[in-house]
Order: C-alpha cells, then sequence, then structure tokens
C-alpha cells in the first residue's frame, strides 16, 4: 500500500509503484482534468504541481511522488486569481493544454508573483497550445499577477 | 401545423438516451435526455433548435461540434437573439444525431470549411423568430390584446400601451397550443441584443476548471483500452505477429490482427501500452520503401516540367506577356505537413451485438454513422453517436479513420464491454492525413503602371480529393490544388492555370487548415511582391492598384497598412512584409514586422496586424480569437514545420522533431474587424494562409533574401544569405 497526498486529501492505492503518475490519476483517480498529449514530457499537458512546482505527470511514477503534495487543476480552487484572470481574458479555445498551462501559471506566480513578459516566457515555453492563445495566456498571468498584488 | 408535441420532440431525439449539457455554471454533466425531459413539467418547443420550460429556463440545441472555434457559443447567440431570451437563462445542449440537425448546404452532419456560422446564420434566425412570434401571439391572447400592441424584450413580452409583461415560461402553455406562424418578422440589425457582442464562451468555466470532457476522458464502467500496431512503411502488409513475450501479462484481455494492425486490448492503460513494445510483428514492403524528403522535392520540381491539366485558360495571356515592360519567373516548394492537435485521437465504443454506442471527440457525424453502420451491421436506431469536447482537429477529425479502428475491434473483440481505442502522439505523428507538399512556377508579367498583363501559373501536388471524394475530382483537377488562384481577388484578366497531379506519392492526405489556400496564397502573394519589387513599384500599391475591381480586398488592405503604420520608417533591422487573401468567402489582409539575425539566421516576429471583412460578426471576441489563432497555426508552418520522411513510412516521432511555435516565438497579434453589415461569412481557416508570404515578403525586405520554400528555419535562411553574397537570388 502506498500513500500518496493529492490535492490535500491523503489516499492509500494498491497500484505498482511504476504507474505513471499521469494515467494513476486519470484512470484510478478520474481526475481527467490533467491531460495526455505527447508522453514524453515535452508539451506540458498533464503538468501537476509537485510540492508547489509545474512537473511532467507522464514522467513521473506514484513512487517519485510519495511524501510529496500532488495537485492537480481540480485542485486549484475555482476563485484562484488565475482561474478567474483565464477566464477574464478568455483564453481557452479547444481548452485541452489549458490545465497545463493554469498549472504552470500557478507555479510561476507562486515563486514569482510579479513576473516580467521576459519571465512568463522562460516559466511557460515548454507549455505548448495549437490553437494559438498565448497571447491571452500572457495577459492572464498579468492580470492575476495584478490581482495578487492588489 | 402545430408546434411540436413533446412526443415528436423525443422523436427527433431519436433513440438518444445521453447527452452532454453545457451550462454557463460550467458544469458539464452527463445525463439521461429522455428522463431529464420527463422532468421538465412542461415545455414549448416550435422546432428541434429549442425549447422553453415553464421554470423560465430555456435550452437551445447546437448542431454543430465544439472543435475549439466557440460554435457552442456562438449558434445559440443566434437563436436567443431572434428570441429575445434572457442569455443567462439559456442552457446549450450538443445536439444529438438526427437528419434535422444537417448543414442546410452540405446536407450533412458535418463541422467544417469554415461553415458553421454561414450556412446556420438564417435557419438559427428563423428558429428564433418562429417561437418569438408565438409567444407574441399567445400573450396577446391572454390579455386579449393586439398582436401589434405587443413586444419581445429579454425573456417577457410586453403590452405596450399598459407596460404590463409577462414571462416567456408563463406562457408555455398556450404557445404550445398555437399553430405555426405562416409568416414571421425577424429583427433589424440595430435590434439586435447578443449578435455583434462578445458574450463570454460558455465552455469557458468548464475547459479552465479541468471538468470539461473530451473524447480521450471518456469514463465507462468496466471499460477496457485498445492500442493498435500499425504499418511502419505506407502500405506495408501485416505477415504475421508473435505475441510470446505478452503472454501471461496480467490485464491483457486480447491480442488480434485486424487487416494489417494488430490490436492489444487490456484493462488497464499501462499495461497495453508496455505489452504493445513486446509483440513481434512482420511487414511485408511499403509502397515505395525508398521514399524520403530528397525525393519528394525531385519528384515534384521534376513534375514542374510536365505538362498540366488546364484549369484555366483566361483572355490572351500569351500577347498580356510580350506586351508586359516586367517578366518575372519563380519557383516555390513547400513540404508535406502534421495536424498535430493536442489531443491524440481516440473512440470509444459499447458494441452488444444489438446495440452499438459511440463516445469521440470527431467532427463528422455523418461519417461515424456511415461506418458504424457498415462495420456493425446495424441500422441507424440502433446506433449512438455521443459528441464530447474535442482537443483541437485543423481538419485531422474530419476524418473517422480511428472511429472505424474502434468499432472493428469491439466487433472482433466480442467483450460486451466498452473499449477505449486511443493513438499515442507517434501514432498521431505516423498516421496522419497529411498537407500535400507541393510547389508551383509563375511567370507573370505587367506594364510599366503595374497593371498585371499575364500570369501563368502551374501547380503541382498530389491530390486530396482522390481519396476524400474522387467525384470531385473534375476532369483530373484537385479541386484543392488550385483553389485561390483563379477566383482571386486580383481577378487575373489573362491567366493561365495548369495542375500536375503527382500520383504515387505514399503519404495519404487530408484537410488541413485552409486546405489549398494554405500553399497558394505563400505563392501568389510571395510572387506578388517580387512583381512589385522588379517593377519599382511599392508593394501595398502594386496590390491596390490590381485590386481595383474587389473593394472589400481594397479595404483591409488600406486597414492593415494604416495600423502596421506602413508608410513610417520601420525601426532599423526591421521590414514590414504584406499580403491579402480571400478565402470561405471572407477577405483578409495581413502586415508582419520582422527582423533577421544574420549570424543565426533566426527570423525574429516583432507584430503581426491583420483586417477581416468577415461580413456580420456574431461574437467578436470569438471572431478574433478565432483570427488570431489562426494566425499563429500559419506562423507555426511557416517558420517551422515539415513533416520527415524516411525508409517509405513517417520518420518524425513526436513534438520534439516536429516543433510547433512557442509561446516566445509568438508575437502580439493586432486582429481589426471590418463591419461590412454583410452576411457573416467564414473564420476559423482565414488567419492561416496569409502568414506565410507575409513573413517571406518581410524577410526579403529586412536582409534582401527571397526565399521560395518552407519553412523559415534559421538554417535555410543562412543558406539563403550566404548565397545572396554570390549575387544568387
Amino acid at each position: 500500500m502506498l500513500e500518496l497526498l493529492v490535492n490535500g486529501k491523503r489516499l492509500k492505492t494498491r497500484s505498482s509503484p511504476d504507474t505513471p503518475l499521469l494515467w494513476f490519476l486519470r484512470e484510478e483517480l478520474g481526475l481527467t482534468g490533467t491531460k495526455y498529449s505527447c508522453g514524453v514530457g515535452f508539451c506540458g499537458s498533464c503538468s501537476v504541481l509537485i510540492n508547489g512546482e509545474s512537473k511532467r505527470s507522464c514522467l513521473l511514477t506514484i513512487r517519485d511522488c510519495i511524501g510529496s503534495s500532488i495537485v492537480t487543476i481540480e485542485g486549484i480552487p475555482q476563485d484562484h486569481p488565475v482561474k478567474r484572470a483565464w477566464f477574464e481574458e478568455r483564453v481557452p479555445e479547444c481548452g485541452y493544454c489549458q490545465p497545463g498551462q493554469i498549472i504552470s501559471a500557478v507555479a510561476l506566480l507562486n515563486k514569482n508573483p510579479f513576473p516580467s513578459a521576459e519571465d512568463i516566457n522562460i516559466a511557460m515555453d515548454n507549455n505548448l497550445c495549437r490553437c494559438g492563445t498565448y497571447n491571452r495566456i500572457k495577459r492572464a498571468i498579468l492580470r492575476a499577477s495584478r490581482a495578487i498584488k492588489s | 401545423m402545430k408546434a411540436i408535441s413533446r412526443r415528436k420532440f423525443l422523436k427527433i431525439l431519436g433513440g438518444v438516451s445521453l447527452g452532454l449539457s453545457f451550462s454557463d455554471e460550467g458544469i458539464c454533466a452527463v445525463f439521461e435526455e429522455n428522463d431529464f425531459l420527463n422532468q421538465k413539467s412542461d415545455f414549448f418547443s416550435p422546432n428541434g433548435w429549442l425549447f422553453i420550460c415553464e421554470d423560465e429556463s430555456i435550452y437551445i440545441f447546437c448542431s454543430q461540434c465544439e472543435i475549439g472555434q466557440g460554435v457552442l457559443t456562438v449558434l445559440p447567440t443566434i437563436v436567443a437573439d431572434e428570441l429575445e431570451a434572457d442569455w443567462e437563462k439559456v442552457k446549450v445542449l450538443q445536439a444529438p444525431f438526427s437528419e434535422f440537425y444537417e448543414d442546410p448546404v452540405w446536407e450533412s452532419q458535418v463541422t467544417a470549411g469554415s461553415a458553421s456560422v454561414r450556412h446556420f446564420y438564417m435557419p438559427l434566425r428563423r428558429a428564433g423568430a418562429i417561437a418569438r412570434t408565438m409567444l407574441i401571439k399567445a400573450a396577446a391572447r391572454h390579455w386579449n390584446c393586439k398582436e401589434s400592441e405587443c413586444k419581445a424584450k429579454k425573456g417577457h413580452i410586453i403590452h405596450i400601451p399598459t407596460d404590463r409583461s409577462i414571462s416567456y415560461g408563463r406562457l408555455v402553455k398556450s404557445a404550445r397550443r398555437l399553430p405555426l406562424p405562416k409568416e414571421i418578422e425577424l429583427k433589424r440589425e440595430k435590434e439586435f441584443r447578443y449578435i455583434g457582442s462578445s458574450l463570454p464562451r460558455i465552455d469557458a468555466k468548464a475547459k479552465i476548471n479541468g471538468t470539461a470532457i473530451y473524447g480521450l476522458d471518456v469514463r465507462l464502467p468496466y471499460m477496457c483500452y485498445c492500442l493498435l500496431m500499425r504499418p511502419p512503411r505506407f502500405g506495408a502488409r501485416l505477415l504475421g505477429f508473435s505475441s510470446k513475450k505478452v503472454q501471461g501479462l496480467p490485464r491483457i484481455e486480447r491480442i488480434f490482427s485486424i487487416g494489417n494492425k494488430v490490436a492489444i486490448v487490456g484493462t488497464d492503460i499501462s499495461s497495453v501500452i508496455r505489452a504493445r513494445k513486446e509483440i513481434d510483428a512482420r511487414w511485408g514492403r511499403g509502397r515505395d520503401d525508398s521514399f524520403d524528403n530528397k525525393k519528394i522535392g525531385l519528384f515534384l520540381k521534376r513534375a514542374l516540367n510536365h505538362k498540366g491539366t488546364v484549369k484555366t485558360n483566361r483572355g490572351d495571356w500569351k500577347a498580356g506577356l510580350r506586351s508586359s515592360r516586367v517578366v518575372h519567373k519563380a519557383e516555390y516548394f513547400l513540404p508535406y505537413l502534421a495536424h498535430a492537435q493536442m489531443e491524440p485521437l481516440n473512440c470509444t465504443v459499447l458494441f452488444t451485438g444489438k446495440h452499438c454506442r459511440i463516445w469521440t471527440s470527431c467532427q463528422n457525424k455523418s461519417d461515424i454513422m456511415a461506418v458504424a453502420k457498415r462495420v456493425t451491421g446495424l441500422s441507424e436506431k440502433d446506433i449512438e453517436i455521443n459528441i464530447t469536447f474535442i482537443g483541437g482537429s485543423f481538419g485531422r477529425r474530419f476524418e473517422v479513420d480511428y472511429v472505424k479502428e474502434a468499432l472493428e475491434v469491439s466487433v472482433k473483440a466480442r467483450l460486451r464491454k466498452p473499449i477505449k481505442l486511443f493513438w499515442t502522439r507517434e501514432d498521431d505523428f505516423k498516421n496522419d492525413f497529411y498537407r500535400p507538399a507541393n510547389c508551383a512556377r509563375i511567370i507573370g508579367g505587367c506594364d510599366s503602371n503595374g497593371l498585371i498583363r499575364s500570369w501563368i501559373h502551374k501547380v503541382v501536388a498530389p491530390s486530396v480529393y482522390e481519396r476524400i471524394e474522387p467525384s470531385l475530382l473534375k476532369g483530373g483537377i484537385d479541386p484543392s490544388a488550385v483553389e485561390s488562384i483563379h477566383n482571386s481577388s486580383y481577378n487575373f484578366r489573362n491567366l493561365f492555370l495548369e495542375y500536375v497531379w503527382m500520383k504515387d506519392m505514399p503519404p495519404p492526405l487530408g484537410f488541413w487548415r485552409s486546405v489549398g489556400n494554405s500553399h497558394n496564397s505563400f505563392m501568389v502573394e510571395s510572387f506578388i511582391d517580387e512583381l512589385s519589387f522588379k517593377a519599382g513599384i511599392d508593394p501595398l500599391e502594386f496590390r491596390l492598384k490590381n485590386l481595383k475591381k474587389s473593394p472589400r480586398a481594397r479595404g483591409v488592405l488600406e486597414l492593415v497598412a494604416k495600423k502596421l503604420g506602413w508608410w513610417e520608417k520601420p525601426q532599423k533591422g526591421q521590414a514590414l512584409g504584406i499580403s491579402q487573401h480571400y478565402l470561405v468567402y471572407t477577405y483578409i489582409a495581413l502586415g508582419a514586422e520582422v527582423s533577421v539575425d544574420e549570424s543565426s539566421g533566426k527570423i525574429k516576429v516583432h507584430k503581426i496586424v491583420s483586417a477581416v471583412d468577415c461580413g456580420r460578426a456574431v461574437n467578436k471576441a470569438v471572431v478574433k480569437e478565432q483570427i488570431e489563432g489562426g494566425i499563429l497555426f500559419g506562423l507555426s508552418a511557416a517558420l517551422k514545420e515539415e513533416v520527415r520522411f524516411s525508409k517509405g513510412g513517417t520518420s518524425t516521432k513526436n513534438f520534439f522533431d516536429y516543433p510547433i511555435l512557442t509561446m516566445s516565438e509568438t508575437p502580439p497579434v493586432e486582429v481589426y474587424l471590418i463591419e461590412s453589415g454583410e452576411r457573416p461569412t467564414g473564420v476559423g481557416e482565414v488567419g492561416t494562409a496569409p502568414v506565410a508570404p507575409a513573413i517571406a515578403n518581410a524577410v526579403f525586405g529586412a536582409v534582401g533574401a527571397r526565399i521560395r520554400e518552407l519553412p523559415l528555419t534559421p538554417e535555410r535562411v543562412l543558406a539563403h544569405l550566404q548565397n545572396k553574397g554570390n549575387g544568387n537570388i
């Protein structure tokens, strides 16, 4: 039995410790907000917060996460400044990459609440979007940053 | 005819028992549709587009699939506006499979070709107006007054002389007893409440909260997972396979072949992924086992000297060329491209022998139904199609190959459990229906004023329609290969346009955002720039001169020039490039501000400005988002994308060797809409076509290198800069 901490809840699982975190979250816990897209840690669609940092869940096993805090898109409160900014800036189109984008944005603002445009580029450059929402993502992060400030 | 009865309404819904509801709270609930309707005490529904309940809630059906283009918000907006509904009370339902919801122009249940708003705008306005007219009549009877004394306002009918009002919900019982009106009056445009505004998208919150359900997210009791092994080379046959290494692995239920593929079905996703790696399959020869990128260039460029089939032979282009003061000739070459949509393909099927239920993120309901009938042998009433949210398509999900695979696996596996067939990213790149590689030779001439006298254009490309719709290959001409040349806004008076059909190219082809426009815009707009340069005329002025007969094309160009600061001197090292294009009945012009690092060959795009005349914009923000998205999709292809082939198959594997645009490479994009008051035209594909030529034209302006091949990678730019030094442009 492994014990994991997901979205603030302690839970036990009989899954093999080698199970990729992505499939564990999606298939076993039903947290399908975390998306599969490239499977090799390149696109960022499967990003989750591990102890506050944005990590690719397709590259982690559940063994890697024992003792860590795992937060998925479902664990970010609906009134979180980042989620609100995402709505106000009308970010999503197809929406498939957005949970990963939001996770990376939350991680960035946790570490650096007032990022410059360049800071945002660096932090977000490994989260791919095919619909072309990057400019609105940038604006949403700046908006969330202003909301945190005030 | 009476207003639709409850029974008839349920009949429109057919055998459908599941639906997705998208409410404005962002909840995406799966519910039993019929039960849901039964719970509603009573409702008024004059047609299959809407029903109004006594509790004031209004449900509007969306016939089209939500691929990210915002259709789930935009189409119901049209109904709601004519109905004078209160948008806050509107809930949207994804329409089930039914002839009723066919695209009225294409007579098919498909979401494609930037057509949703332009084909459904009038039918949906009428649907809303019919309901409004009946509600007014019901209110007039209620008050025993004339209908002309009543008007609809935001979910109520108002009696104008007395200012009394009654809500739609309270009129349900009486409105449903009325006959359908013989005449309806549509709103005047200035009366629009929602059309022309920028309502928030109803799917936004679900997508932000992670609760939106895409095809890959469908979870059903006892569900199994399936991966296929597919041929490594185009056209290779499966000779045999051994699953010895997999035998005894837990959670693997079945391994069997289907045609030239091997199916692995198991109860756990990671076990299926692991098992696929352990299967030894033997494959026969492919269509051309030495096919690679070198061959593509060789074949296509050689074919430029072949005689083509004539598409257009207009005016005296020979005399036009002879009398031209400036004559120019150029050849262009573009690569195969992949769709690379973020959600890999997938389809879930529950087949019991008597009934078949399908859940998938696909935009082509009609083809799903056709293939389901063929594979299962069932009739339409026993097949249920559930369309989920769709994680991008760009043309890929017009195809139903993955649906067919899931159906074949389910029929053969005989598990009586739902099976989710999914593709990995590698499967996706290797088995795409690609945008074809193609090349063109253009010879053109103009007089000393810059008026084009002759345009001679040869397109060499494999045919997209050969597989998709061979009946449209009129006289051996693929309509997409030549589109937007003969009907360009330039209206070439003397035009010779021919097409050389490259047969026997192995990669399968499909529609890719903007289809033939994605290449022909690059060729035409690059050549226009080259000709203007040779004639010593400013490229904007040159275009405007040749667009005399197209005021809307001039309109967008002039607006872009103004917003871009075309006549101002750009910053040192930067240059502007411009282009215009006409597609899906929409006019677009685009300008780019670019600089080139001459030591690395890297292009930096500082800004993109575009102007669009797409008639009435139902939701302005959605239109701008679609244009911007289309532009960045085109920019990604222009700068970075090319599918690699080797040994007769695709060697491109994943995003690491098919890089797409990232945030740091994304310039600010400005989109301006021209309010022409015309009927709405297409939007989704519009931004993509004119990007590449504007960038290439700007690169020429910046460093004097004219690049006629894409993508504009640093290596290619550098090679051209070095050649330029040798006087070889």
